[in-house]
């Protein structure tokens, strides 16, 4: 069926055994779920039951590449990550760049598998078709030992231990927050992309795997190679000009905007919107402008939208970090924090330490807020006041998170954790099924409040959707009505997912055209098969499976939530007066639902599953 | 004639050389005449490149008869998505 884009096997390795097995991926597969997400997701439905919980040892991590992962093609670094994760407790999907991916096909595979618990702190190394594990043997062994070090510093001991050689090493590695199971600790790709979100990093502790290396030799198989090169020519071009100012100034532009669209999350979402006078010390200019070093690109990327940027005067002297829009947002102006050095120095810290800055940005600005109300003290935090606008008590606060220490002992579990421990505090924590908020109030764009009450790894711009854009653009659209947004969210989730799937990043899905609406010559030029007319459908495919997952692990309707502020309204800025009351989220997900044909609770009904072909795949394997 | 401000947010503002400009108007003018008036300034806006918005509501909200008054804040911006996974 497939002339190329598929190695066609995996590799699983079992960490308490010490084996390893490929196994065939049979084509099937790809044609139904395509790779990556898609992959992932339906491999998790077959292997990870509801009754396990994120640090089990029975838990699992599924790395999934793409047809388009490691291709000639610009931006093909993706990776999908599938596992438990523990800051929701539910099913997990997170993507990362970086070359690993790339490397995992060259090494032969197109997925990986770890399971079991390995005896002692190990890295693994993939190289080809071999698998071999260098363990911690203490300070004074020939390996030293792996715990307590930052993502880098474990990578750059993992690279020392390797033969230099032809092709590259890549590699993932965790930190100290992943150590202590902090539910929202990171795995890093290489020297600065990461599976941030969800706590995948404490999963892969809870393994003792600090870090893994792989490469190899195979070539990843392409249907047209000339096709493919002209592809590929074609694309850079139209980067060139249609990324321009996304490498110029990535992400981070999104601070202007959304603040002057009244949806910043400031103060911990109490206000929507700061003064551009005050906000302007984290605009992407000041980070441009003050603290820009070069770009940073993911392999084979002509657009290179990473910002490196280092403070070089001040109280933060010496930090440096790739500040993304969320990074900016969560750790800046949602803290009271309008100063780029200290959101550098922010960012630096998380990375160094392993942490989702999302996360811990929001679960900083919760404990400012409660410090604010006079809640909570600092004696109950070992002596640190951690109040809006202080960049050096926010730097404090992360560290005591990642150390389990004062307040950081009840945040580190993430906002279930911390629910369950002082349920009072609720009110504060932004989240849906457990996963904060990324840095868009929905009370300013109402099909966000949708996308995050119903994204499959709870409140999420990415696997939910990202309306902003469509509420501006498309007529049809009211960004503070929720009218219409049911079919809005469905389709951008189901798009989202098969991009999720592809191995591609999505910052540059328009110069193949992988839109609601895609052209066929990109895949069919990777794989020879024409996946185009299908590609919405295995979207939706992928999202009702990953429903199924959820359903099974006892979500429905009223765990597509959001949390109680979104009903409070918003004080200031463009979005002043407006809210998300329970019947606006009622009306938003009625529509959503029957779009989808799921039933009043949430849940896939058999016509729905069996139009996608899911009813099949759905029995034990 | 009326005067209506123009801001240019994000990688605009570089590209633009300003953060905002005035057009003076004359009275009458429709939603739909401010499109030409935003191309003249140099402004892509076909390919979804950029995105207009009037007062808080994106420009093909409108109604294109709407008259354009003194208090319209219109804002311009580069089309973008992302962040970090």
């Amino acid at each position: 069926m497939f002339q190329g884009g598929y190695m066609g096997k995996l590799l699983r390795i079992n960490l308490s055994t010490r084996q390893y097995s490929v196994e065939i991926i049979d084509s099937e597969k790809f044609r139904l779920f395509l790779g990556g997400r898609g992959l992932g997701a339906l491999w998790y439905w077959r292997e990870v039951g509801p009754d396990v919980k994120p640090l089990d040892a029975e838990n699992k991590l599924a790395f999934f590449t793409g047809p388009m992962t490691g291709t000639p093609l610009v931006s093909t670094t993706k990776f999908e990550l599938t596992t438990k994760g523990p800051e929701t407790g539910h099913y997990l999907c997170s993507n990362s760049s970086g070359n690993f991916g790339p490397r995992l096909r060259e090494a032969g595979f197109d997925g990986l598998i770890l399971e079991g618990v390995s005896e002692r702190w190990t890295a693994v190394v993939i190289e080809n078709d071999t698998v071999r594990f260098i363990d911690d043997d203490g300070p004074q062994g020939a390996s030293g030992s792996w715990q307590g070090l930052t993502p880098m510093q474990a990578r750059d001991k993992l690279l020392g231990q390797l033969p230099e050689g032809k092709t590259k090493w890549a590699t993932m590695s965790i930190g100290p927050a992943a150590e202590n199971a902090i539910a929202f600790s990171a795995i890093f790709v290489d020297d600065g992309r990461a599976f941030g979100r969800g706590g995948g990093g404490a999963v892969l502790a809870s393994k003792k795997v600090k870090a893994l290396a792989t490469r190899g030799d195979q070539k990843i198989p392409i249907a047209d190679a000339a096709k493919c090169k002209e592809i590929a020519n074609n694309a850079r071009t139209d980067l060139k000009t249609s990324r321009a100012k996304h490498r110029q100034f990535g992400t981070s532009q999104l601070v202007e905007i959304i603040n002057e669209l009244g949806c910043m999350p400031t103060r911990n979402f109490q206000t929507s919107w700061e003064s551009p006078e005050q906000v302007q010390g984290v605009y992407a200019q000041t980070l441009h402008d003050q603290y820009y070093v070069r770009n940073y690109a993911c392999y084979r990327c002509s657009v290179a939208c990473g910002q490196m940027a280092k403070v070089t005067e001040g109280e933060f002297a010496g930090a440096a970090a790739r500040p993304e829009y969320e990074s900016i947002g969560l750790l800046g102006p949602s803290c009271g924090i309008n100063d780029m050095a200290a959101v550098i120095a922010a960012n630096e810290m998380c990375d160094n330490l392993g942490m989702d800055t999302i996360t811990a940005g929001n679960l900083v600005a919760m404990v400012m807020e409660l410090f604010q109300r006079g809640l909570v003290s600092a004696k109950d935090n070992e002596g640190l006041e951690v109040r809006f606008g202080d960049g050096k008590a926010l730097l404090g606060m992360l560290k005591l998170i990642a150390q389990r220490r004062g307040l950081g002992a009840i945040i580190a579990d993430g906002a279930k954790g911390i629910i369950k421990a002082r349920p009072e505090w609720e009110p504060f924590i932004l989240h849906s099924k457990g996963m904060t908020f990324a840095a868009y109030d929905p009370r300013g764009f109402h099909g966000m409040g949708l996308a995050y009450a119903t994204s499959a790894r709870g409140a999420c711009h990415n696997v939910g959707g990202y309306t902003v854009s469509d509420e501006l653009l498309a007529p049809k659209y009211d960004r503070f009505a929720v009218e219409g947004k049911g079919k809005l969210v469905k389709t951008l989730q189901d798009n989202r997912a098969y991009i999720d799937s592809l191995g591609l990043c999505t910052v540059v899905r328009g110069a193949y055209k992988f839109s609601t609406s895609p052209t066929p010559e990109t895949l069919l030029a990777i794989t020879g098969y024409d996946f185009a007319p299908h590609l919405m459908t295995i979207g939706e495919r992928i999202s009702n499976l990953e429903r199924m997952i959820l359903a099974r692990e006892g979500i429905n309707r009223s765990d597509d939530g959001l949390p109680p502020r979104m009903k409070e309204a918003v004080p200031n800025g463009s979005a002043a007066g407006h809210s998300i009351s329970d019947q606006m989220l009622d009306t938003m997900l009625d529509e959503y639902y029957a779009q989808r044909g799921w039933d009043h609770q949430g849940k896939p009904r058999r016509e729905t599953l069996e139009k996608l072909e899911l009813t099949g795949m759905l029995t034990p394997a | 004639m009326i005067a209506v401000e123009i801001k240019f947010l994000g990688g605009l503002r570089q590209e633009m050389g300003t953060g905002s400009t005035t057009l003076s108007l004359p009275d009458g003018t429709t939603v739909a005449d401010l499109g030409p008036q935003l191309r003249a300034l140099g402004l892509d806006l076909d390919s979804e490149k950029n995105i207009v918005v009037l007062n808080n509501r994106g420009l093909g909200q409108w109604s294109p008869d709407r008259q354009l008054a003194a208090e319209d804040v219109v804002i311009v911006f580069p089309h973008i998505a992302g962040g970090k996974e």
